[in-house]
């Protein structure tokens, strides 16, 4: 149930049945990403793989004395282009790998093409993903709704990514879709389409309880993408953007010219591997002991005095570059972090966030709102934020004020834009399109939850927020899932307790969720869940997300 | 637990010894087992705060290295420490996928559609070749016109004239001015215009790449050789056909030509494969080395050393000519060579890093025979220690026999019943020593258990005066031990024989087998030795 490991060993398979000899890895747009996700450069130059080239990248020279693996999407124009490759051969032999389902007439053009009988292997192997970490994928496709629909080519590629997820790690699922939605359901119908229409590649061997398959939407849950992050992970993406895991730093002040783009990897980085999910306040902390630790290790290396010291120089030498690179990087993305937080005053933002996400004094709320859109530190995007998530919180109070709240937005200058987006996402994951319990108000059990939540301690008021997902899915492993909410396609029913699950979020998931269902494999005996979703979201990407649904067009 | 003060106050209990029995292993792995096979059924808290012993004992032995150490559990080094509730799920890091994931081959499919194209075309190019071999090498005379044309009409039916009014290929009409001309090869018509000529030496190289499979260096294009009739001689054709015979020789001229960097790259690999097979087998020398032990000779060592070092320096120079290929002439690589040649420098200066900067270093002669002395006289220590605990253990053992005769008996059903119960648990053992050694367990269980709740240890007692059960199994060791005396020494030095003959041959896998096979027997001699006394 590792989607990582699950491409890693196709990838891994490919170069092993190449064989000995240079190669070269011919790869398109998106399956480029797919490999670079799982396998760093150095891992994959040690097999002997030293050359990567894009199938549509015009002018690539004839090698001849390479072993070419090629790995594409099964894409009309990716089998033209392969088409003519294989007639005008610029390798030596072809070894081509799809990453889903590939036509039979599209075999024969391939086998029509190959008149130099230069291809020697042609195989399916289900990556067909981007796997962020062990337990979560994504597509990385922001719009995936033309007004409450599907756009069409989306919904296929979503299929087809959804299902090569399930080949990956030979799960043959019960689908389960959330109600409320009408693209979880034509999502779940899909899927199950691919399934029986393809039976015998589904054909696994039996577990004693079946995988489950949970389809949801954004729209049940549209508060998570709203709220600031304090876990390194999600605050990193939240401010400054993570993108197959590479960041942008080019527009931090004062950069030096090697860290403009950083890799953050849990493979590659321990320190990151290490504090992925911890909170800001321990990462200053992991820091300073960081930075302490390398000093030490520095000073020991600037006194070379014997032949001894030099040897213990040059023995470690390797380890000591690799742990500078480590600490100048994180240095600095922490460094900017909290810049950002000190200038955009986003401490005080983030907890009026949590408390309008989690408590219930309305109020209250709106006077702090009211307050924070009259500083002109924060910033207009946060500021946004606040009205959409008192929008969505207070929907139906009696004295709601999201009109008020817009004036004020107006009067800050907020533009056009970025007002009209707050009220699309208030319809976007308004009461009417939501059909969830979001705030915890429909039955009695969960108002009294909230209320006994509200009394407690809370240990830290800017993680207090738990994603709608983690509730969903712990009913759903307690057997309370509602039949109603959450009907399974077709007639059968799990009647045991579930034990692998494929969450899967149509309009994207983000980082506090992946956290959130880290800690529910973490805490659940005897469960996998794995997170799934169109895109990982931070607050900009989902406003995207939202425009593109383009709500406000009479659809 | 007083027994265990007593282990960490004293220095003289530095072995393995069992906090409950006092009773001496040599590996830490070997008392665990015997702590849980022997001690499993005792009270629950002594049994924790063993374990919290193993963890202490974890940081002071390093020497060691014990494989099977890892089996205790973490949370439960750290004697007392209160026991942090353990998360029941599992972390998605540690996820592992049994298998590879689902996947579905077309390439048969391919294959066999490909095949079917494919025959036509070799049909075709294989009756282009016979036809030009006829034509070159067999017929009457080049410069005899008349007799020519007649042959080459046999060869292949030339298409009638008057079937063809255009050019197929321009699509002039034909007549006085434009006239139609013939396809040596194929018998299609076209005009002077569409048809070119292909030389001798051109078709000797076709004919010499389809017989043999491989072309001689020097290369003639059609469009270059010499296309005026009567110069050479040389044969009209069409462009389809010249098309055909081209493309052919291009692709066998590509298949067989081996570019100067597949060659030194095919020699980068195989000083890689060298480098690979040779490191732990010096690795193993160095440390062996450095521990003092006298199995290698020091020169065998600095040896190895030199051929390593040679190798690497090989592998760097290689990977540095790949790198400045091509650079010296004038025409600019393009930048895909240049990756390629960037990438695999960049892989060999990691492997180099990796392996070369890792090496173990080997310590002057002098420091050598200094180790071997410490070494020496550790191992000397180690064996006084040993026969003073053995000792103990005797004492002990014999106090406990005499104190609780009833008891014991009731142990010995339980310890026999567990024996039947549990398989041996990891160690290794030869057949022929596997009853022996069974029994001396059985002993020591029985001892084991007879020992909990025992404090002190000072009338003297001797296991002979056990009854029964006992007496046996005490002689069977001693006789045993005196009769296999011999046969296994004699056994461990036909081995170490053995073990020289494989390292001079260099055939590794066995010098590994044997190696294991003789630290088996020197093993089984050590606890035989500490029996018998």
């Amino acid at each position: 149930m590792n989607v990582v490991l699950a491409v890693k060993q196709y990838v891994a398979k490919m170069i092993e049945e190449s064989g000995p000899g240079m190669k070269v890895l011919l790869m398109d747009k998106e399956t480029i990403s797919f490999v670079t996700m799982v396998y760093a450069q150095s891992e994959i130059l040690q097999k002997e793989v030293y050359l990567f080239e894009r199938l549509d990248s015009a002018n690539r020279e004839v090698m001849k004395h390479l072993r070419c693996i090629c790995y594409i999407r099964p894409k009309r124009e990716n089998i033209e282009m392969l088409c003519n490759e294989l007639r005008n051969p610029k390798y030596a032999v072809y070894f081509i790998y799809f990453s889903n389902v590939v036509s039979k007439s599209d075999v024969k053009l391939l086998a029509e093409a190959d008149e130099q009988e230069v291809v020697r292997e042609v195989q399916e192997f289900y990556g067909d993903y981007i796997a962020i970490c062990p337990h979560v994928f994504s597509f990385n496709i922001t719009g995936t709704a033309r007004g409450m629909r599907w756009d069409p080519p989306v919904l296929n590629r979503v299929c087809a990514g959804l299902t090569s997820v399930l080949l990956s790690l030979k799960k043959c699922p019960m689908i389960r879709y959330q109600n409320s939605s009408e693209m979880a359901k034509r999502l779940a119908e899909t899927v199950r389409q691919v399934i029986s229409k393809d039976a015998g590649l589904f054909d696994f061997k039996r577990t004693d309880v079946a995988p489950v398959l949970l389809i949801l939407d954004r729209r049940g849950d549209a508060v998570t993408p709203l709220l600031n992050q304090w876990t390194y992970e999600a605050m990193v993406h939240e401010l400054l953007g993570i993108r197959n895991k590479r960041i942008d730093l080019s527009e931090v002040p004062g950069v030096t010219k090697d860290l403009q783009e950083v890799v953050l990897s849990a493979e590659q980085d321990e320190f990151y591997a290490n504090n992925l999910y911890n909170n800001y306040g321990e990462i200053c902390t992991r820091i300073k002991e960081l930075m302490e630790e390398f000093q030490k290790k520095s000073q020991s290396q600037k006194k070379i005095e014997s032949i001894a010291d030099m040897k213990a120089f040059v023995e470690n030498y390797p380890q000591f570059k690799k742990m500078s690179g480590t600490v100048a990087k994180h240095v600095t993305v922490v460094q900017e972090l909290s810049r950002q937080v000190r200038a955009y005053n986003l401490l005080e933002v983030s907890e009026v966030e949590q408390e309008l996400a989690c408590q219930s004094d309305h109020n209250e709320a709106l006077k702090r709102i009211r307050t924070l859109l009259g500083s002109d530190k924060v910033r207009d995007l946060d500021a946004c934020r606040l009205v959409a998530l008192y929008g969505l919180r207070y929907e139906r109070h009696q004295n709601n004020n999201t009109v008020g709240l817009m004036e004020m937005l107006r009067r800050r200058g907020v533009g056009d834009k970025h007002r009209m987006l707050v009220k699309s996402i208030i319809q976007y994951g308004g009461e009417k399109s939501r059909g969830t319990d979001l705030f915890g108000q429909d039955n009695p059990m969960s108002r009294t939850r909230r209320f006994f939540k509200g009394l407690k301690d809370v240990e830290n008021i800017y993680t207090q927020h738990r994603p709608l997902i983690y509730e969903t899915l712990d009913q759903l492993f307690k057997g309370k899932l509602k039949e109603g909410a959450y009907p399974y396609l077709g007639s059968s029913q799990l009647r045991d307790r579930p034990q692998d699950v494929v969450a899967f979020m149509i309009g994207g998931v983000t980082y506090e969720e992946c956290l959130a269902i880290y800690n529910l494999n973490r805490a659940t005996p005897g469960i996998r869940v794995i997170l799934g979703g169109t895109t990982v979201h931070n607050f900009e990407s989902f406003l995207e997300e939202v425009s593109s649904t383009g709500i406000e067009s009479p659809y | 637990m007083a027994a265990m003060a007593s282990t960490d106050d004293s220095p003289i209990y530095e072995g393995f010894l069992c906090p409950m029995c006092l009773q001496n292993f040599d590996s830490v792995y070997q008392l665990q087992s015997h702590v849980e096979s022997a001690h499993g059924s005792e009270d629950k808290v002594v049994f924790r705060r063993l374990k919290g012993f193993f963890g202490k004992a974890r940081h002071l032995i390093t020497n060691r290295s014990e494989e099977h150490f890892e089996d205790v559990s973490k949370d439960e080094a750290g004697e007392g420490s209160p026991k942090k509730q353990p998360l029941l799920g599992t972390d998605p890091f540690t996820w592992e996928n049994p298998e590879l994931g689902a996947s579905r081959s077309h390439f048969e499919s391919l294959r066999r559609i490909r095949s079917d194209r494919m025959d036509r075309t070799v049909v075709e190019i294989n009756k282009l070749v016979i036809r030009l071999e006829k034509l070159i090498k067999h017929g009457p005379p080049m410069n005899d016109q008349a007799k020519r044309k007649v042959y080459e009409k046999t060869i292949v039916p030339w298409a009638e004239d008057s079937d063809v009014r255009f050019c197929p290929s321009c699509g002039d009409k034909f007549s006085l001015a434009v006239r139609r001309h013939h396809c040596r090869l194929c018998g299609s018509i076209m005009c002077n215009k569409c048809s070119s000529y292909v030389g001798i030496p051109f078709c000797d190289q076709v004919l010499e790449a389809e017989s043999k499979g491989s072309t001689s260096s020097k290369q003639v294009h059609a469009e270059s050789s010499p296309s005026k009739k009567g110069d050479v001689v040389t044969l009209r054709v069409c462009e389809h056909c010249v098309h055909i015979m081209e493309k052919r020789l291009k692709m066998v001229r590509e298949r067989n030509s081996k570019p100067v960097i597949v060659q030194l790259y095919q020699k980068m690999i195989e000083v890689r494969e060298q480098i690979l097979r040779q490191l732990p087998i010096y690795e193993k020398t160095a440390v062996s080395i450095l521990n003092g032990e006298e199995e290698y000779s020091y020169e065998r060592a600095e040896r190895e050393r030199t051929v390593l070092l040679k190798y690497f320096d090989a592998l760097d120079l290689l990977s540095k000519k790949i790198y400045s290929l091509g650079s010296g002439t004038d025409k600019t690589l393009s930048s895909a060579q240049m990756k390629l040649r960037r990438n695999i420098r960049t892989e060999v200066i990691r492997f180099l890093q990796d392996h070369m900067l890792g090496l173990d270093p080997l310590p002057s002669e002098k420091e050598v025979i200094q180790l071997r002395a410490e070494r020496k006289a550790a191992i000397a220590r180690r064996l006084e220690e040993e026969r003073q605990a053995r000792a103990r253990r005797v004492q002990a053992e014999a106090l406990a026999l005499e104190k609780s005769a009833q008891q014991r008996a009731q142990q010995q059903q339980q310890a026999e019943a567990k024996l039947l119960d549990s398989p041996q648990r990891g160690h290794e053992r030869k057949s022929s020593w596997g009853l022996l050694n069974k029994l001396k367990e059985q002993a020591q269980e029985v001892g084991a258990g007879m020992m909990v709740g025992l404090t002190s240890s000072g009338s003297e007692g001797k296991l002979s005066q056990s009854p029964s059960g006992w007496k046996p199994s005490a002689v069977s060791q001693d006789t045993v031990q005196a009769l296999s005396d011999d046969p296994l020494i004699q056994q461990m030095n036909i081995i170490s024989s053995y073990l020289n003959q494989a390292q001079e041959a260099g055939r590794w896998d066995e010098v590994n087998m044997l190696e294991a096979n003789l630290k088996d027997l020197q093993l089984a001699y050590r606890q035989e030795q500490q029996a018998g006394r």
